[in-house]
């Protein structure tokens, strides 16, 4: 298991901003301690909150949690205030960790399954109380399957660029403990000269990246940067544009470097799918086939993707007590999307079932936004839009100040950029005969 | 408008300010409009309206108003 970390003096962590670096076996002792702290305040069970940054800390809540067997939710700590006590209202846990660890006082009420280990929200940044449960075996499985096909070594050293309350960005941390290699903690962005800085000090060999953070690579010329460490690197959280992808994978293979696209869910632990290297260039748009130790199929009836395999969640969790649910799914998961596969087993998305946009790597529940814009503004409001850009529209006559408050509640609560967001002011919002609204003519008629 | 206009523009529509912001006193991430999502569409905006293209250690380097000013300067953008 990853979070056994039996790989000796090899360095385990190196954080950017405090520059402190710990080995395996200095992490191990440091994880035991946090778990004996856990174990003194109680031998049962139990259900905490880390908020997660990528820092040493964080790490060892996370690592601690596991190996005590605490079953532990992982919110991002940039969360604002009001949703992270929506989480903690809604789960009520027995201690939350936000830099230090906090007992909330009460005895475990409602038992967890014995196989919970993490939770990650499905759309945490619109507040959905919804999350999805992983077992031990759902995060070691994936951990596995990853290092395999992106054949990671002890020698990798990949730098953060993700939440690891993100569930791409939590397996890029699994997989690499895992193998025994190196990572580098910063939560700086790519657009921060401290971050390019730290990635040719401490040569980092890989990173991980959201469509969004290739928009900012492309911007930033990154096909002109010196990165002589870079051994690799990896896309996935929603659709590349066809002009990125060219771009990126040309860059990689001028460099003679793999990128890998990837497809997955959080309901997948991570990972379902990979185009192999190789074939990017012949099968560009493809999410690829299946990680190793899974399968994909489509359903005939639905055109539905299917997933198998032993990273598919235990199932979702609405209160506390789903917590004691175990294992609802048995490794079949339905993911929503539909997809064809082409002659030579590759597969390709050609829509989605669910209402949600992917905003910077992260699924918006359109109708989360929708309820909370209703409440905030009480208007009449539908949401809409593809991947990158939300379409709202409202029944009301244009008015500047609605249109400026509407900016910035989707920006504070949200984390929303005005530039992903169209607005829009309708005298009606099309709606079917049974009154609600028909997005397939709202889509059509903002064109 | 003038560059120093022009600029003011830039900054006020890419991070989404009032009219009124006092623009002069800006620096990177003290404001939470001014985040990385919000810095690209800076970057976009100074590319259109200058008719330039920034190099990655100029796009880095904008930090505050003045630094801009600073940065555009290299591109021949004039300010008196």
């Amino acid at each position: 298991m990853f979070w056994q970390l039996q790989h000796g003096d090899t360095p385990a962590l190196i954080e950017l901003q405090s520059q402190r670096t710990l080995t395996y076996r200095e992490l191990s002792a440091e994880v035991s301690a946090f778990a004996n702290l856990l174990l003194s305040h109680s031998e049962q069970k139990r259900f905490g909150i880390i908020y997660m940054r990528n820092s040493i800390s964080c790490m060892i809540a996370y690592l601690g949690a596991l190996q005590k067997q605490d079953a532990v939710l992982l919110l991002d700590a940039g969360l604002s205030e009001p949703l992270k006590q929506q989480f903690v209202q809604h789960y009520k846990p027995d201690w939350i960790f936000d830099g230090e660890w906090l007992d909330m006082g009460q005895e475990s009420q409602t038992p967890c399954h014995e196989q919970l280990a993490v939770l990650l929200s499905t759309s945490g940044s619109t507040g959905n109380p919804k999350l999805v449960q992983l077992s031990y075996q759902n995060i070691q499985s994936n951990a596995s399957s990853i290092a395999r096909y992106l054949n990671i070594t002890a020698a990798e050293r990949p730098i953060t660029t993700l939440s690891p309350a993100y569930s791409y960005g939590l397996s890029v941390l699994n997989s690499h403990l895992l193998q025994g290699a190196t990572i580098l903690l910063t939560d700086e962005s790519v657009i921060s000269g401290a971050f390019w800085k730290a990635f040719k000090q401490y040569e980092a060999t890989s990173f991980a990246g959201v469509p969004y953070m290739y928009q900012m690579l492309h911007r930033l010329r990154f096909a002109s940067m010196e990165l002589s460490s870079l051994r690799y690197f990896t896309q996935a959280g929603g659709r590349l544009s066809q002009s990125l992808t060219a771009y990126f994978s040309e860059f990689a293979k001028t460099h003679h470097i793999p990128f890998v696209v990837m497809y997955g869910q959080t309901e997948a632990t991570a990972r379902i799918s990979y185009v192999p290297p190789d074939q990017l260039e012949a099968k560009q748009g493809s999410i690829g086939i299946a990680i190793p130790d899974g399968e994909l199929a489509i359903d005939p009836a639905t055109e539905e993707l299917v997933y198998r395999g032993p990273n598919v969640m235990l199932g979702y969790a609405e209160t506390r007590a789903d917590l004691a649910l175990g294992d609802q799914q048995h490794g079949m998961l339905k993911t929503g999307d539909l997809a064809r596969q082409d002659e030579d087993g590759y597969f390709w998305i050609l829509g989605r079932m669910k209402r949600f946009i992917k905003l910077y790597g992260l699924r918006m529940n359109l109708d989360d936004l929708e309820r909370f814009l209703e409440q905030s503004l009480e208007l009449s409001v539908a949401c809409s839009g593809q991947d990158e850009q939300l379409l709202v529209a409202f029944e009301a006559s244009h008015d500047d100040a609605i249109l400026q408050t509407i900016r910035q509640q989707l920006k504070l609560r949200y984390g929303i950029h005005h530039t992903s967001l169209r607005i829009r002011f309708m005298d009606e919002l099309p709606r079917l005969s049974s009154g609600k609204i028909d997005y397939i003519r709202l889509a059509n008629e903002v064109k | 408008m003038n560059n120093e206009q022009k600029l003011k523009a830039a900054f006020i529509e890419a991070l989404g300010l009032n009219e009124s912001t006092n623009v002069e006193a800006l620096t990177y991430n003290s404001i939470p409009e001014w985040d990385s999502i919000a810095h690209m569409a800076l970057v976009a905006q100074l590319d259109d309206q200058f008719d330039i293209m920034l190099d990655t250690d100029d796009i880095i380097d904008i930090s505050s108003f003045e630094k801009a000013k600073e940065v555009l300067s290299k591109y021949e953008v004039e300010f008196v």
